[in-house]
């Protein structure tokens, strides 16, 4: 149980933990300091408890795929609050106005707290439901506690990473958001294929030979940017169409962008 | 409305009508339950190049999510409660499934076989309710044992 602790831990966790150490050190970058955050957690914990309560009944409406839907579309959401983000952050180019500061913060506060919601919820379906079991609070809580303490590792060093790959290639961060949100977008395709909402065809090629999607990189691949082992063709579609969007809006936002030239404060 | 380009309301329409015929396609069941964090029957033959749709029974006083790599299908079920998922066209061959509360005791396969050989499920799908149909039973034997 402490190992299967740890996974499910992981697997919900560490999108949070990237998405939290992306958009900090996004609006860093653009002077936006941590206050955003606080309100984000303290959201998502209200909410998260909420949808814990409402879930069982959410998943049986709409023929028990209620819960996809409220999924799918939550993501949905989350990958259009990311392209504004983007769009803002560039466009604001360092020079922050009070009505662009309240519109980052709040495409920020926004993004995190519909995917600790939905993520915490998620895990605390499997902490309620094994609770009470014997002697499963301990494992509970140690499993919990080692997760952390790897999600925070992991994050730490993408929060480096990200600051040394600066210099080489300026809108490091700003990819990253883009290849997270868009990983958003493949985890919905998934849901509404599985309820018979999008079509599946067969899957173009099965890559778990090299990747497999339940081992560590996996899992790591999947967090960062919505890695499938075993796409359909619609999902390979989305997927490029969604980063070709995202990429037309930041250079949209910015022209500069495509020229090479700086984006933020630090960078000046 | 104007504020739309054309190509925008076109994609919105194709989108619909795709997500529409998809979803009004009737599919051929299939019946799986679990209990004391068991799959029953442990292997289910589907066929091959169909979608078919997959309803889970929790009889288990505990969650459970449905899960699996090789179909790339993750659903919670909740205790006492049923659960759909749609899975294939698939080629024949064997798929595993898990549930991810209980990966160790929890296992069972999806097994794809040529349209010749699948079963008919409409015979079980009417007595799934009832009683297990013979080749469960003896897959549950098998399971426990």
């Amino acid at each position: 149980m402490l190992i299967n602790t740890i996974i499910l831990f992981l697997r919900d966790a560490l999108p949070i933990f990237v998405i939290t150490t992306i958009l900090i050190s996004l609006l860093h970058q653009q002077g936006i300091k941590q206050p955003w955050y606080a309100i984000a957690v303290f959201s998502s914990v209200l909410l998260s408890l909420f949808l814990l309560t409402t879930i069982d009944d959410i998943s049986q409406t709409f023929d028990d795929t209620g819960r996809e839907w409220l999924y799918a579309f939550s993501y949905i959401v989350c990958y259009f609050l990311s392209l504004i983000l983007l769009s803002q952050l560039v466009a604001a180019n360092g020079k922050m106005r009070p009505r662009k500061y309240i519109m980052i913060s709040a495409c920020a506060i926004a993004l995190m707290a519909i995917l600790m919601t939905l993520n915490g919820a998620n895990f605390l379906i499997y902490i309620t439901g094994f609770w009470y079991q014997t002697n499963a609070s301990n494992v509970l809580i140690t499993g919990v506690i080692l997760g952390a303490g790897i999600c925070a590792s992991i994050a730490v060093l993408l929060y480096f990473f990200m600051a040394f790959f600066q210099r080489y290639c300026r809108i490091v961060r700003e990819i990253f958001l883009i290849l997270f949100s868009t990983g958003l977008l493949m985890k919905a395709s998934n849901l509404l294929i599985q309820i018979d909402v999008l079509p599946s065809d067969s899957f173009l090629w099965d890559a778990n030979h090299i990747i497999a999607e339940n081992a560590e990189l996996g899992q790591l691949l999947t967090a960062f940017w919505g890695y499938d082992a075993t796409p359909t063709m619609l999902q390979l579609w989305l997927y490029l169409s969604a980063i070709m969007l995202a990429f037309i809006v930041l250079f949209r936002a910015n022209p500069k962008l495509s020229q090479g030239k700086t984006i933020s404060k630090e960078a000046v | 409305m104007s504020n739309f380009p054309m190509p925008f309301i076109h994609g919105v329409i194709m989108t619909l009508l795709i997500v529409s015929f998809s979803s009004l396609a009737k599919r051929p069941e299939f019946q799986l339950r679990l209990n004391n964090h068991l799959f029953y029957p442990a292997e289910i033959e589907i066929p091959e190049n169909t979608k078919v749709k997959l309803i889970i029974h929790n009889q288990d006083n505990t969650p459970e999510e449905f899960d699996s790599f090789d179909l790339n299908r993750e659903k919670v079920i909740f205790p006492k409660k049923k659960a759909i998922i749609f899975i294939g066209p698939l080629l024949p061959g064997r798929y595993d499934f898990f549930g991810e509360f209980n990966p160790n005791s929890a296992q069972g396969t999806i097994i794809v076989v040529p349209n010749k050989l699948a079963p008919d499920n409409t015979e079980s799908e009417k007595n799934a309710s009832k009683s297990p149909s013979n080749s469960a039973v003896v897959k549950e034997i098998n399971h426990v044992n």
